[in-house]
């Protein structure tokens, strides 16, 4: 096989190897960022704050209030960290835009707008493009209802929990590799308040 | 007594030590002379609606093989010049693909293809076929020989490097 004709080039991995060499390899290729795969925040029935670190930012959400009668609103806030050297899509972009999203079927309404905060502008120098994104800590908001429709409480007037699930979404991007769109689910147990 | 004991316990740990490092060195040059196949995807539709393997898509000499999906910015810088690849070598023994890994983008692709001029196939795959494939960024590029094995792979895009891909790919193609 030919040797490779760049460092960027590389040849494919071998399938055997010494477990000392094996673990360099791993040990290498852990400190690459795209190399790690995002990390996923356990389920969280009861917490109001879910705090999480992918290989691009670091992320902590928060529900609030825990507790919710009809016709309430609940505020999701997520405020994120992007690691160094790394800038998300803003609106405005033609990129793939940092979003939160309900799951489909959601009992709950995402009320629209969600706020964003003002972004900077990246010169993506391949294409001598100016993109809007974040590149620092920055905070989303999204106010969300329940479905007048749903149940707040069981036949016996007990209170009836409802889970709220959303992600995040996001494309991480820097100098050189945009690395693949993720969705970070995020999960919270709402209880009723009749 | 203790002494000798532990020069024992030395020597066999020594022994033990070099006897590793050897056995790593042969793997890793046996390594060296026999290239990894690369894994075979799929049927996945094409654009037309027909169904292709890798076998379908094995050019006569080499392949190139491309990860991408229509929003991302470094796929759109490195495509056009990509692009122009195709067009020098395709009817010189070389094949490319391009696979889409994001379906939500697929309704992209036709108007993106348009727009840019690009003529290189395009398979429609999914979030499975990019972890089946380990990839964290795009566009990640495979180059094949005829047989499939894997001449070299690159991720991500930087200007020039598709001086770096062409001189390959010659090399793949015998020039």
């Amino acid at each position: 096989m030919r040797r490779p004709s760049s460092a960027t080039f590389s040849r494919p991995l071998v399938s055997r190897f010494s477990l000392l060499a094996a673990a360099g390899v791993v040990a290498l290729f852990s400190l690459h960022p795209g190399a790690q795969a995002p990390a996923r925040p356990a389920p969280d029935a009861t917490g109001r704050t879910l705090s999480l670190s992918t290989p691009h930012l670091t992320l902590s959400a928060t529900v609030a209030p825990l507790q919710l009668a009809r016709g309430g609103r609940l505020v999701l806030t997520a405020d994120v960290t992007p690691k160094a050297g790394m800038h998300l899509y803003a609106p405005g972009a033609r990129y793939r835009v940092v979003a939160i999203k309900l799951a489909p079927n959601s009992p709950f309404k995402l009320e629209e707008p969600v706020t964003y905060p003002k972004s900077s502008v990246y010169t993506f120098k391949p294409l001598n493009e100016d993109v809007p994104v974040y590149d620092a800590p920055f905070r989303l908001e999204a106010h969300v209802t329940l479905d007048e429709s749903r149940p707040l409480v069981t036949p016996l007037r007990r209170p009836l929990p409802v889970t709220l699930k959303a992600t995040f979404d996001y494309q991480a991007c820097d100098n050189r590799y945009c690395y693949l769109p993720e969705s970070v689910p995020l999960r919270w147990t709402i209880t009723s308040t009749p | 007594m203790s002494a000798p004991q532990g020069g024992l316990h030395a020597q066999g740990g020594l022994k033990t030590a070099l006897y590793i490092l050897l056995v790593a060195a042969v793997l890793a040059v046996q390594s060296v002379t026999a290239a990894e196949s690369f894994k075979p995807f799929k049927k996945l539709k094409a654009l037309d609606g027909s169904q292709q393997s890798l076998a379908d898509v094995l050019g006569r000499k080499a392949t190139l093989v491309v990860f991408f999906f229509p929003t991302c910015p470094y796929c759109n810088a490195a495509f056009p010049e990509v692009q122009k690849i195709y067009d020098r070598y395709k009817d010189q023994g070389l094949s490319m693909v391009w696979i889409n890994v994001l379906p939500d983008e697929e309704k992209l692709i036709a108007p993106w293809r348009a727009q840019h001029g690009y003529t290189a196939p395009v398979l429609l795959g999914d979030r499975s076929v990019a972890n089946d494939y380990k990839l964290r960024m795009t566009p990640t590029h495979f180059l094949l020989d005829a047989k499939g094995a894997v001449l070299s792979t690159h991720a991500g895009y930087s200007a020039g490097d598709e001086k770096t891909l062409e001189r390959d790919i010659q090399q793949a193609l015998g020039q």
